[in-house]
């Protein structure tokens, strides 16, 4: 398909896209040296300027070389977006090393999958979770090191000091024993002499591993390269011309193990030497709109909720937000009259976008100031290439307006599946990314998108994969079969429902089978409501029907009340 | 054929056939006898093969599903296996199946398994060629299936076996018709298939039964 989109393009913003050539580390590189003095990062009050953050970044960097890390070791980086994810996802990728997100709600059971798959040499977390989480299982993985570190060490004082006393009571802070193979985040940077060497690998080289879900409940780790990551933040970064290098302060509320929030909350904003405001729990809107007002934050890059609970926070147009400039929701379609609301009490704009992890994440944005259309995920970004095939046979592309499966091409495409050559052939086919979802091209090259092909729930942003689900129903003793899906949910998007037969004999609550799988599965992952029934639908092949549950489930929810 | 049988595949129905991979394997029906056979080959099932057959988790084949497996009339509903020698005496390593639509006798819902260990030897696309052949004396005309549509495997089998086959979408899943070898005329009620020309389709089949024989 020609990109005749482009037509729609902002003023400003490229037909196509000539990269520079830098890997992640150069982009960091050059923004320290170009902006020495500016704020790169702050929490909570306590800021690290760029040759600051450099500083640290080299000095762990000799850390992990110290314990053996090269070219050919993960870091698995565990934590929420504090200074310490920074600097050690920096000094990972100076190394040449890859950086392995893990997101800090995992439980024992995905962590033990996730650092197995990955290879996972040395990790860098928080206290509690080491202690709570990872302790229990680090003989069953491969990794070789723990670096521990504390959410107070990069509080400025006196919260540091009195924030122990606060997170022990939420389970938040532990005072961890020296043993072997355990490090401290603080000692090693005191320890160890900034590293002054230059990476010596291409852009090619991998960087990150994130991990996505998979046909039967394994999550599978994408690789994303210094290419695919430095094109994505330099597309982004070309959609919005109005935006200033240098002069700009970016609210980063989206989780850093997260693609949406890497590329746009960590790699953008260093691209252009932003000032980084980190927000580790964004679930606490009063400390967003604190921060927007504080730090006259220019660029917020946030999902629905958020822009939702910041127009329903109390007395919000007596606080000054005029800041705000650009902003950019993702994962989750954003109402019209929320979108609205915001810009209104803001000045600033809202655009929409839409990716992948297998993109890095971004493929598709609406303009800024150009035609938008409610509902649409917009038009490709600069120098991507997109197609609709047939989903019978994935290779017959499709005219304008009809539906089918959405192919992308371009910069931002992974590499492939860490260490999975089968599932990569049949995602990646040709240089295209057969994304699996189900949508239609416009005459204006807006793209719709109007189904799945794969079964995925998608709760706030974060995919659930039902059979990952199942297989943990599966393992409770009193459970004979288990069917999982995506219930529309007005706050998350949606939220996962399980539909469970007991065995023969057996007796199970609901809320045992849910305390089972919150010991088993990330919150987000449990399921919110469990149905008992006496068997499953099946075809007379016994092939389970979840069409028929979902049949069943909508029209629950649809038939009148009363 | 047994005496009195009207069909060539019927309960005395046994076929030698070497696979692509050197296999030796032996087709017949699907037998009451066979629970043990049945639970065993599931057993060697990955749980991505599981996962595609089911259409969900699978960990095990119920009392209940393995007599709705193994009990079978033979006219409405019809197993046929392939086993093979292994280190403890027999062992299956495939399955096609078939049952009749009860408001459309003249199509048949069916399915095809073959263990991880013997996909991508051919037996599959035998097996399935052996069920129309079986399905086809009993008077079925189409077979009707369904598979999900990440399962690049039985797509690749469809497009080689049945490059015309009508294929629609239903989000996750896809559903498939096609008509048997020899049937008359399009299927009665046939929501996918009525407006498809069923010769080169029969062709394509009856080529199918020729190369597995």
């Amino acid at each position: 398909m020609e990109r005749f989109w482009t037509q729609h393009y902002d003023p400003g913003v490229p037909a196509d896209l000539q990269f520079t050539e830098r890997t992640l580390v150069g982009i960091f590189e050059e923004t320290c040296r170009e902006f020495p003095t500016r704020p790169a990062v702050t929490l909570k009050g306590r800021t690290l300027t760029y040759a600051q953050l450099r500083e640290q970044v080299n000095r762990f960097a000799t850390a992990l070389r110290t314990l053996g890390v090269t070219t050919d070791s993960r870091v698995a980086l565990w934590m929420p977006n504090l200074p310490q994810l920074v600097i050690a996802y920096f000094a990972t990728l100076k190394l040449g090393a890859q950086a392995v997100g893990t997101n800090p709600l995992y439980v024992e059971r995905e962590i033990e999958h996730q650092f197995n798959d990955a290879g996972v040499d040395v990790v860098v977390t928080l206290d509690f979770l080491w202690w709570g989480k990872l302790r229990g299982v680090l003989d069953r993985t491969p990794v070789k090191h723990v670096v521990v570190t504390s959410i107070p060490d990069y509080l400025p004082f006196p919260l540091n000091l009195l924030a122990p006393l606060k997170l022990k009571k939420t389970g938040q802070y532990v005072k961890v024993p020296r043993e072997p193979r355990v490090h401290f985040f603080r000692e090693l940077l005191q320890q160890s002499a900034p590293d002054t060497t230059s990476p010596t690998y291409g852009w090619e080289h991998p960087a990150l591993l994130l991990y996505t879900g998979g046909t039967t409940g394994v999550s599978k780790g994408a690789v994303l390269t210094h290419r695919n990551l430095s094109c994505n933040a330099q597309q982004a970064a070309a959609w919005f011309p109005g935006v200033e290098r240098g002069h700009e302060a970016l609210l980063a509320c989206l989780p850093y193990f997260h693609s949406f929030g890497n590329t746009v909350s960590l790699l953008w904003p260093i691209l252009l030497g932003a000032h980084i405001v980190l927000a580790p729990n964004p679930r606490d809107i009063a400390d967003l709109v604190a921060s927007i007002r504080k730090y006259r934050i220019t660029l917020f890059p946030a999902v629905p909720a958020l822009y939702t609970g910041i127009i329903n926070f109390p007395r919000i147009e007596r606080v000054d937000i005029s800041s705000v400039k650009y902003c950019f929701s993702g994962s989750a379609p954003l109402a019209v009259d929320v979108m609205s609301r915001f810009e209104t009490l803001t000045g600033g704009k809202i655009t929409e976008g839409f990716g992948l992890t297998e993109s890095s994440p971004i493929t598709h944005v609406n303009p800024l100031s150009g035609l938008r259309k409610p509902g649409s995920i917009g038009i490709p970004l600069p120098a991507t290439d997109m197609k609709i095939v047939d989903t019978d046979t994935g290779t017959r592309e499709l005219a304008l307006n009809d539906e089918g499966e959405l192919c992308v091409r371009g910069p931002q495409v992974m590499a492939g599946y860490w260490n999975r050559p089968r599932e990569t052939a049949e995602m990646l086919r040709d240089g295209w990314l057969h994304t699996g979802d189900l949508a239609r091209v416009d005459d204006d090259g807006y793209t719709f998108i109007c189904g799945r092909k794969k079964d995925l729930v998608i709760v706030s942003g974060y995919n659930v994969y039902p059979d990952e689900v199942d297989q943990v129903l599966f393992a409770h003793p009193a459970v004979l079969e288990a069917a999982t899906l995506g219930v529309p949910d007005e706050r998350q998007g949606e939220h996962v429902k399980s539909f469970v037969v007991l065995r023969p004999g057996a007796s199970a609550s609901a809320e045992d089978i849910l305390a089972y799988c919150r010991g088993q599965l990330a919150p987000y992952k449990v399921p919110k409501e469990i149905t008992f029934l006496p068997e499953l639908p099946k075809s007379a092949m016994l092939k389970i029907l979840r069409r028929e549950l979902r049949a069943q489930e909508t029209a629950r929810i649809t038939a009148p009340t009363g | 054929m047994m005496p009195g049988s009207t069909y060539r595949i019927d309960a005395s129905y046994r076929e030698e056939a070497t696979l692509a991979n050197g296999t030796r394997v032996l087709l017949r029906l699907v037998q009451p006898g066979d629970r043990e056979l049945l639970r065993r080959g599931f057993g060697q099932l990955s749980d991505t093969s599981r996962y595609l057959r089911f259409f969900a988790t699978k960990t095990e084949l119920t009392e209940a599903e393995l007599t709705q497996l193994t009990e079978l009339d033979g006219v409405h509903q019809l197993a046929l296996g392939a086993l093979a020698e292994g280190p403890d005496g027999m062992e299956g390593l495939g399955i096609a199946r078939f049952a009749r639509d009860p408001a459309t006798p003249a199509i048949a819902e069916a399915a095809v398994t073959v263990t991880d260990t013997a996909q991508g030897s051919g037996l599959g696309t035998l097996l399935l060629a052996r069920l129309a052949e079986a399905a086809r004396e009993r008077g079925i005309a189409w077979f009707r299936g369904e598979f999900l549509a990440e399962n690049e495997r039985v797509r690749a089998m469809i497009a080689e076996a049945c490059p015309d086959a009508r294929l629609v979408a239903r989000g996750e899943s896809i559903l498939v018709e096609v008509p048997l070898a020899g049937a008359s005329g399009p299927a009665p009620g046939s929501r996918l298939l009525g407006h498809v020309a069923g010769g080169r389709l029969a062709l394509r089949l009856r080529h199918l039964l020729l190369k597995g024989s």
